[in-house]
């Protein structure tokens, strides 16, 4: 008994960091309605200030066109370290809430979310430019003295940081419902017109509680750097503890959160003890702490959640449905276009096309959840990574027949994953998908059951009467059967796209995207259309995944993981999400891709990723419609011109 | 026995009864009308009929089945659809996709049929959804969105919406509320003429001369009781309801009101 009470006191440490990311969540989203995945981020850039002026004395800053690093002069003590450190964070969010979030008030919660991920990514990239990827650890800052409980030694840092947590949020709690500012902040929150007619300015209210925000989760990030250590990645990954620590306290209390977060970090902790025990399946033993977390966000949205919204839901406004597919004068010349590329191409310039399909692919499974059905999922690559590893796991099957088989047995799993989450939508939708992606991430990739030995699975060529299809067929690698063949299977998807679209369940969908209630009234099956959807946008995935497992023959979780994820869905935000056409342009600018080798001469490099990062923001910002809305965007600005000019000649 | 029979429905959110034992009947063929102050609890009750509220007690039979356990799709299904007080069209598709949308009947097997035969089978309702499109003088505007529209033709796809579907029963919440009283006049000539189509037609409305010249039977609500039915002449004299509704002298008014404009479009008719 007392051995599990130690091991529950041990994840208070990691409780509290979840804890005061959830506070720093809370209080940006009942100041400006976002929910901020950037939170890891922006506790991230203090930290590492911190940690490079502590060793080196050296300013590092997150910019870009200027030096990102000034010699200050000798390593720096505690203080000064800390405020400069924080002090970058502070102009780092001013900046971000200047240039983004204040443009995006009223935009749907989700676009503001994916704008999140976007400096998610744009943090880590710059601060990887300057300071480098490793991790690193800060001297002592809190006590660190090893008192004895239970007869096991225990290190008083993870009491420390829980008191401070802890005092942390009874302040802020106190202070939002005492004074005078976090009065109007709640008052904004609730009615913005109603705070704008009392003389308050949501927008100024707004940028002050995201300044407190980066002030909480830079001093814990700062904390957590003499604790765990910092790198540029990994405090992103306690967001989604910190999600469902928010989600317990339904976005609103601040110390239900704090509760919520140490308590998901002591269950944390007993579940890692249960995995050294042996109590564990051996199928599990990756990561099943990481279903701590994904079990109370499933809980809390479908106790929470209502399968169809009433009269009072403010409907949020929602992804718009896709443009007209591309017109076939647009269509077959990229594919003939693509056809002449594997005949006559080089052989990187073949391997980038195969990246593009694999990516184009799944991005199309993507179009369907979010431009058809209006839900953000940041699943879909997880979907692909499992139908890969079923792939490697049935492959004594044979050809068609493992590959259909990984295709189903992933359909099924998207399908029943889709299942509990229909009492969620909108921006809670994306929450649960990405929680189902870290779940994939932690736990399967990394089960020794599910993905052999040491992590490393492997494929046979595909073989169809005799004739080798794989990618090392022939001399030439990649071999030119391969690509015709992939491109055969990312055609027929997108073809499936493009047929669905004019197809009555295609216009169900839309209308369930566009209004559930109406769609329900009207004899729509709204639940049935969204599993539906799923399954299609499964089985899309799992026809990527199968290219994926083929065109690397060996592979691993890398590429799969739940970040990957992020940036997949921050490409396909640039394409333009919801369309056919964006999903192509997206897989073009894939790392690694097509843009990629034409414009660079191919890999991928950090300053890619900080690239995709920056365009995201923008397109969030700027076209909501990605790359492929533009010329409509242009259209209707021309046409809005040309009004305009009309109108005021005849004003005249 | 009547189309939509509710017998003893109650609909209470904590001790509060929105609907407390309303016994409503929709005979065939007619049209049937509730009218009650604001916060009676009108749209409560098309809500539980629909499907979307559950009931805390009583039952709703339609056309001889038990409503209970079905969701709104299912009760679409058989016949019984409706309308919204806040529209609640589809925006991003063309009125006739809204129409679509509503008249198409999916089987299990339709995304099959749909992904790899698109647009077959959509003939048969096409016709359907041209005759709605008709019946509300909507067929000029089908390509264009409902967002592009006037308040008051927006008014009329969503009850060329829920007639989309040739369905036996519709509820009408307000369709008239917005609309000048020339277009509401012109609505009441479209609705007697949906009758005599073959169709039942439920009403909730404000608007006294519309609901007192339309209806063949009403029933008044108050505080979620029905304190009142009968034929419009009568629910007119009733003084229960010129008490509790339409308020002593104000409520002469509207009602006489309602008379002018009854004998206004016999003329005219």
């Amino acid at each position: 008994m007392s051995v599990w009470l130690v091991f529950a006191l041990l994840g208070v440490g990691t409780g509290s960091l979840y804890a005061a990311f959830a506070i720093a969540i809370i209080i940006v989203y009942r100041g400006s309605g976002v929910v901020n995945f950037a939170v890891g981020a922006m506790a991230m850039i203090p930290a590492i200030v911190y940690a490079e002026l502590r060793a080196t004395g050296d300013l590092v800053l997150p910019v870009i066109l200027l030096p990102d690093r000034y010699d200050l002069g000798g390593p720096w003590g505690f203080w000064p370290s800390a405020c400069i450190g924080l002090a970058v964070g502070v102009v780092f969010t001013l900046v971000a809430e200047r240039l983004v979030f204040r443009r995006l008030r009223g935009a749907p919660a989700v676009t503001c979310l994916v704008a999140t991920v976007g400096l998610t990514v744009v943090a880590q990239g710059l601060m990887v430019r300057a300071a480098g990827a490793g991790t690193r650890r800060t001297p002592a800052i809190l006590p660190d003295d090893v008192i004895d409980v239970f007869g096991r030694s225990f290190p008083v840092d993870r009491l420390w940081i829980t008191g401070v947590v802890l005092v942390l949020g009874g302040g802020i709690a106190a202070g939002y419902r005492r004074t005078r500012f976090g009065i109007a902040t709640r008052a904004a929150f609730l009615n913005e017109k109603g705070a704008i007619l009392l003389g308050l300015d949501p927008r100024r209210l707004g940028q002050i509680n995201w300044l407190i925000a980066t002030l909480v989760a830079g001093t814990t990030g700062i904390l957590a750097s003499s604790m765990g250590g910092v790198s540029p990645f990994n405090y992103s990954l306690y967001v989604v503890p910190a999600l469902a620590a928010v989600l317990a306290a339904r976005l609103q209390s601040v110390m239900v959160a704090v509760l919520a977060g140490v308590g998901i970090g002591m269950f944390e902790a007993v579940t890692v003890h249960m995995v050294a025990k042996g109590h564990v399946p051996n199928l599990l033993q990756g990561g099943f702490s990481s279903l701590v977390p994904f079990a109370v966000i499933v809980v809390m949205l479908i106790v929470g959640g209502r399968t169809l919204p009433d009269r009072s839901f403010v409907v949020e406004p929602g992804q718009r449905p896709p443009a007209a597919p591309p017109r076939w004068w647009v269509w077959w010349p990229v594919v003939a276009v693509m056809c002449i590329m594997i005949a006559v191409g080089s052989s990187p310039l073949r391997f980038a096309l195969l990246q593009t399909l694999f990516v184009s692919t799944l991005l199309m499974s993507v179009v369907l959840v979010t431009g058809f059905i209006g839900q953000v999922s940041l699943a879909q690559l997880s979907f692909a990574g499992f139908a890969a590893f079923m792939l490697s796991r049935f492959d004594g099957l044979g050809f068609p027949l493992a590959p259909v088989t990984a295709i189903v047995l992933t359909t099924v799993v998207g399908t029943l994953v889709s299942i509990p989450a229909l009492r969620v939508r909108g921006v809670l939708f994306a929450i649960v998908s990405f929680s189902v992606a870290v779940v994939f991430d932690e736990v399967l990739y990394r089960s020794p059951t599910f993905v052999g030995n040491g992590g490393l699975a492997r494929v046979a060529e595909p073989r169809l009467f005799g004739v080798d299809l794989g990618i090392y067929a022939g001399d030439d690698f990649p071999s030119r059967r391969f690509a015709f063949l992939a491109l055969a299977c990312c055609v027929g998807c997108g073809l499936v796209l493009v047929g669905l679209r004019r197809s009555g369940l295609g216009r169900r969908m839309f209308a369930v995207n566009s209004n559930e209630r109406a769609a329900a009234a009207s004899g729509i099956d709204v639940p049935g259309t969204k599993v539906t959807a799923a399954m299609l946008a499964s089985a899309i995935a799992a026809v990527a995944g199968v290219m994926f497992a083929y065109k690397a023959v060996d592979f691993t979780g890398a590429g799969l993981s739940a970040q990957d994820g992020l940036q997949l869905l921050a490409l396909a935000y640039i394409g333009g999400i919801g369309s056919i056409g964006g999903a192509v342009i997206a897989g073009c600018l894939a790392p690694s891709a097509l843009a990629g080798y034409l414009l660079t001469g191919g890999g991928s490099s950090i300053e890619q990723y900080l690239f995709t990062g920056i365009a995201l923001v923008i397109v969030t910002v700027a076209v909501p419609g990605g790359l492929a809305g533009l010329p409509d965007l242009l259209r209707r600005v021309r046409q809005q011109r040309r009004s305009g000019s009309l109108s005021t000649t005849a004003g005249g | 026995m009547a189309l939509l029979e509710s017998r003893g429905l109650t609909v209470s959110y904590g001790g509060l009864h929105a609907n407390d034992q309303v016994d409503i009947d929709i005979t065939e063929g007619k049209l049937v009308g509730l009218i009650g102050p604001n916060g009676a609890g009108k749209t409560t009750f098309i809500d539980a009929i629909t499907g979307f509220t559950p009931l805390s007690a009583g039952t709703v039979t339609f056309d001889g089945v038990d409503l209970e356990g079905k969701s709104p799709d299912e009760r679409a299904h058989l016949g019984l659809t409706r309308t919204f007080q806040s529209l609640e069209l589809f925006e991003d598709l063309t009125v006739r996709d809204n129409l679509m949308a509503a008249a198409e009947k999916a089987r299990w097997n339709s995304f099959i049929t749909d992904i790899l035969m698109p647009g077959r089978g959509e003939r048969a309702y096409q016709q359907q959804v041209d005759e709605a499109l008709d019946a509300l003088d909507l067929a000029e505007h089908a390509d264009r969105l409902p967002s592009d529209m006037s308040h008051g033709q927006r008014k009329l796809i969503g009850v060329a919406r829920a007639l989309a579907a040739r369905p036996k029963l519709v509820l009408l919440d307000e369709p008239a509320a917005g609309l000048d009283t020339q277009e509401s006049q012109k609505l009441g000539f479209k609705l007697r003429e949906f009758l005599s189509s073959g169709m039942s037609l439920f009403l909730i409305d404000h608007d006294m001369g519309l609901v007192l010249n339309v209806c063949d039977y009403i029933y008044v609500l108050d505080f979620g009781r029905i304190i009142a039915h009968g034929t419009p002449a009568e629910v007119r004299k009733d003084p229960t309801v010129i008490a509790a509704y339409l308020g002593e002298s104000a409520g002469e008014a509207q009602a006489s009101a309602g008379t002018a404009l009854n004998t206004a479009t016999e003329e005219q008719s």
